[in-house]
C-alpha cells in the first residue's frame, strides 16, 4: 500500500492554525482521532485513502497547549472543527471518529446534523452510567493502562504501538507530545467523561454506526447501547478479540465495517 | 533564621497493616478506618501543641490544607487557624495555605484570610499553594489543563481585593463578579506576606515567586540532602532574575527529633517516623503524577535532566523504608542538640533558607514526646541558629503590629483581663 497521506498546515480566521492529515481519492472522508494522536502514516486511514478523500485534523491543543485558552467548551471545539472544514471547504461529508474523536464526531454531528451524511462512531467517550463505571484512565499509571486497551497485549501490534508512542528519535519529545494529548483530552473529560452530549444525541440525523471492541477495558462495551439509544436509527457491532483500540488491533475489520457502512 | 512549629495532623491510628490492606492514604482511603473519637482527642491535642509552640518563642505556627488524606487532617486549615488565632499572641499564623483553585469565588480566601489578620492582630502569613493533583484533580474534581491558570487568576484576584479602595468588577476566565468587596480588610498594609509552598520543581512557580516578591516554600518530606539540587534551581532563577539573594525569599520544610544522644533518638523517634514513611506516604502512584499537573516546560526539564521529583515518593509507595535510610538521608534530621545544630547550620549554608518549617510531631508520635521535642528544640538548638543570616532584612515575615492591634487572647469570657 502506498503512503497516499501527507500534513499540511491550515490557518484559521480564529488566528489558530490547524494541522490536517489529508490524501487519497474519492468523496470526503473526515476522520477524528484518538488520544493517541494521527499521523500520515496511520493504516486504518491509508486503507480508507483508497475509496475516500481523507480529511484528518488534528485536534487543538496536540501541537500547542495554549489552543486550549480558546477551548474552553466543547461547542468551541465545535466551532474550531467548523472553521477548519470552512477553510478545507467541506460542507457536506461522512465522519468517523475514534474514542476521543468519536466523542467530538458525535458532538459535530450534533451541532451541525444537515452536513454529516453518515457517522461512524468507534469505541467513543463522552458518556458516564454511574452502573457501568469506565477506567479512570487520568488516575492509572502507563503501565497498568497499557493491557487495558487491548484485547491481547501481547500481540505485534500492541508491541509495535507502545515502542512507537514513548520510543522514536527523541524519547522526551515523544513522551511530551503524549502528554499534550492527555491534558487535551483530559480537559474535556475530567473528572468525569460527561459534558452533556446525551443531551444532544438526538440531533444527530445521519445514519450512524456505532463500533465497538467486545473486549474495551477503557470503556466498557456496554456503553454501545447509550450511544445507540440516543441516535434514532444507529446501529451497533461489536467486535470480537478487540479492545479499545480498533483501528489498531482489528485495522481490516474495522476499516470494512466502516466502509460498508459509508457506502450502504 | 526563623523556625515555624508545623503540624500536618495526622490520623494516628492508622492499622499496622495499612500498606498491605490499602492502596492509598490518600483520596480513596477507606473511610471506615476513620473513628471519630479519635479525630476528637488528636484535633484537641494538635492544637495544644501548637499553642505550646507560641508559648516557647516559635516565630510561627503553621497549618495546612490536605482533602480525603489520613495523613493531614485539615481540608479547612482557616478552622485551625481561628481557634489558634484566640489563644496565642506572640507566634505568626502561617496558614500554607489555602489552594485558590478550590475556593468558589476565590474571594472566599481573601474573606476568610483578612478575617484571620483581624482576629490575631495582624499576625497572618497568607500561603497560596497550588494544591497536590490528589487535593486539587482527584479530591476536588479540577482538571489539570486550567488548574494553574485557575490558581492564579485566583491568587490575583484575591491580591486585587485586598489593595483595593473601591469595589471592582472582575471578568476572569475563570471566575466572574460585577462587585468584588471584601470585608473585613486585612491589618497588615498592603497586604499580609504571600508565601507559596511547592515541591521543588517548578521553574514557573519560581520564576513566578521572584516577579511578585512571594516567599517561595519548598516542603519537601525527604529531608534537606535531597533538596539541594532543587533548591539552587530555585536560587538560579531569583540570580538570573536579578533579584536579591536574602535567605529569606525561601523557606524549608525538615522533620527534626532532638533526644540525648544520637543513639537515644532511635529509641525515641523511630517509631512516628516509620510511621510517617510507611503508612502516611503510601500514595497509590496513579494519584500522584496526572498529565498537565507539571506544566510542559518542567515535566521536559525533569525528563531532560533525569531527575525525578516523585523519586523518592514513589520508592517510598513501592518498598518500605528503613530507619537507618531515615537518618543517613537526614529525612529526619535527629540526634543529641550538638548534632541538630550542626546538620541544621549545613541545611542553612546548603540550602540558604532563612525560614525553617519544622516538623517537631510526625507520624504516630505521643503528646508527651511532641512536648519534648518542642521545649528541648526551643531551648537547645534555636537559640544557637538564631542570628544565622540576621545581617538580612525579612519583609516576607509580619512586621509588627500597628500600635493599638491586640493579639488574642483579651481576656476571660466576661472580656476581663486574665
Amino acid at each position: 500500500m502506498s503512503n497516499t497521506l501527507h500534513c499540511e498546515n491550515y490557518d484559521l480566521p480564529s488566528g489558530l492554525t490547524s494541522e490536517v492529515i489529508l490524501g487519497g481519492s474519492g468523496p470526503p472522508l473526515v476522520y477524528l482521532h484518538s488520544a493517541n494522536g494521527v499521523s500520515p502514516a496511520d493504516p486504518f486511514l491509508q486503507a480508507l485513502s483508497e475509496h475516500y478523500s481523507i480529511y484528518a485534523p488534528v485536534a487543538p491543543g496536540y501541537n500547542d497547549l495554549d489552543e486550549l485558552h480558546q477551548m474552553r467548551t466543547v461547542h468551541d471545539v465545535v466551532l474550531h472543527y467548523d472553521d477548519v472544514f470552512q477553510v478545507l471547504e467541506l460542507d457536506s461529508f461522512v465522519m468517523a471518529g475514534q474514542s476521543f474523536g468519536g466523542m467530538f464526531a458525535a458532538e459535530f454531528a450534533a451541532h451541525y446534523p444537515k452536513r454529516i451524511s453518515k457517522l461512524a462512531l468507534l469505541a467513543p467517550v463522552g458518556m458516564w452510567d454511574d452502573n457501568i463505571p469506565a477506567v479512570d484512565m487520568f488516575a492509572t499509571p502507563p503501565l497498568e493502562l497499557d493491557p487495558l486497551l487491548w484485547a491481547d497485549p501481547t500481540s505485534e501490534v500492541a508491541n509495535a504501538a507502545r515502542e512507537a508512542m514513548l520510543g522514536g528519535d527523541d524519547p522526551v519529545e515523544s513522551t511530551i507530545s503524549l502528554m499534550r494529548g492527555l491534558i487535551t483530552v483530559g480537559k474535556f473529560l475530567m473528572p468525569i467523561p460527561d459534558r452533556g452530549l446525551h443531551r444532544r444525541l438526538y440531533r444527530i440525523s445521519a445514519p450512524t454506526l456505532v463500533l465497538w471492541g467486545e473486549q474495551d477495558g477503557l470503556v466498557p462495551v456496554a456503553y454501545a447501547d447509550l450511544f445507540t439509544r440516543g441516535i434514532a436509527g444507529s446501529k451497533k457491532s461489536v467486535l470480537p478479540d478487540c479492545g479499545h483500540l480498533i483501528t489498531l488491533e482489528r485495522t481490516e475489520e474495522a476499516m470494512s465495517q466502516v466502509m460498508r457502512h459509508f457506502s450502504a | 533564621m526563623k523556625f515555624h512549629w508545623f503540624h500536618l495532623m495526622p490520623y494516628p491510628d492508622l492499622p499496622d497493616d495499612f500498606r498491605e490492606k490499602n492502596r492509598s492514604v490518600w483520596v480513596d482511603v477507606d473511610p471506615k478506618l476513620y473513628d471519630p473519637m479519635v479525630g476528637n482527642q488528636a484535633y484537641n491535642d494538635y492544637l495544644d501543641q501548637l499553642e505550646y509552640a507560641d508559648q516557647l518563642g516559635y516565630d510561627g505556627i503553621c497549618v495546612n490544607e490536605h482533602h480525603q488524606n489520613a495523613y493531614g487532617l485539615m481540608p479547612s486549615p482557616n478552622i485551625m487557624a481561628a481557634a489558634l488565632a484566640r489563644r496565642t499572641s506572640q507566634s505568626k499564623i502561617v496558614v500554607m495555605g489555602n489552594s485558590v483553585a478550590l475556593y468558589n469565588p476565590p474571594t472566599r480566601v481573601a474573606e476568610e484570610f483578612a478575617m484571620l489578620d483581624c482576629l490575631s492582630g495582624g499576625r497572618l502569613i497568607a500561603g497560596f499553594p497550588v494544591g497536590t493533583p490528589m487535593d486539587t484533580v482527584f479530591s476536588y474534581g479540577q482538571t489539570p489543563a486550567t488548574l494553574r491558570d485557575k490558581y492564579r487568576e485566583g491568587v490575583e484576584l484575591v491580591m486585587r481585593s485586598w489593595q483595593a479602595d473601591e469595589p471592582f468588577a472582575f471578568n476572569g476566565e475563570f471566575t466572574q463578579l460585577r462587585y468584588v468587596n471584601v470585608w473585613p480588610r486585612p491589618v497588615q498594609k498592603p497586604h499580609p506576606p504571600v508565601w507559596i509552598p511547592g515541591g521543588g520543581a517548578s521553574v514557573d512557580t519560581w520564576r513566578w515567586c521572584v516577579e511578585n516578591d512571594y516567599l517561595y516554600a519548598y516542603l519537601s518530606y525527604f529531608g534537606y540532602e535531597s533538596g539541594r539540587h532543587s533548591m539552587q534551581s530555585y536560587w538560579d532563577v531569583v540570580e538570573e532574575m536579578g533579584a536579591d539573594m536574602n535567605p529569606h525569599r525561601a523557606g524549608f520544610l525538615q522533620f527534626v527529633g532532638v533526644a540525648d544522644s544520637d543513639a537515644h533518638a532511635e529509641e525515641l523517634y523511630k517509631e512516628p517516623a516509620l510511621y510517617f514513611y510507611n503508612r502516611c506516604l503510601h500514595w497509590y502512584p496513579g494519584f500522584t503524577n496526572v498529565p498537565g499537573y507539571m506544566s510542559i516546560e518542567s515535566m521536559r526539564r525533569g525528563l531532560r535532566s533525569q531527575v525525578q521529583t516523585a523519586g523518592a515518593i514513589s520508592k517510598t509507595t513501592s518498598s518500605e523504608t528503613t530507619w537507618k535510610e531515615i537518618v543517613d538521608k537526614a529525612y529526619v534530621v535527629c540526634g543529641s542538640p550538638q548534632t541538630v545544630v550542626d546538620r541544621l547550620m549545613d541545611l542553612g549554608d546548603a540550602l540558604r533558607v532563612g525560614h525553617l518549617m519544622l516538623l517537631l510531631h510526625f507520624g504516630n508520635m505521643s503528646k508527651e514526646l511532641a512536648y519534648e521535642n518542642t521545649s528541648r528544640f526551643a531551648t537547645e538548638v534555636m537559640p544557637k541558629l538564631r542570628d544565622k543570616f540576621s545581617q538580612w532584612d525579612d519583609p516576607w515575615y509580619p512586621a509588627d503590629p500597628p500600635a493599638g492591634a491586640e493579639p488574642a487572647p483579651l481576656g476571660d469570657a466576661r472580656g476581663m483581663a486574665v
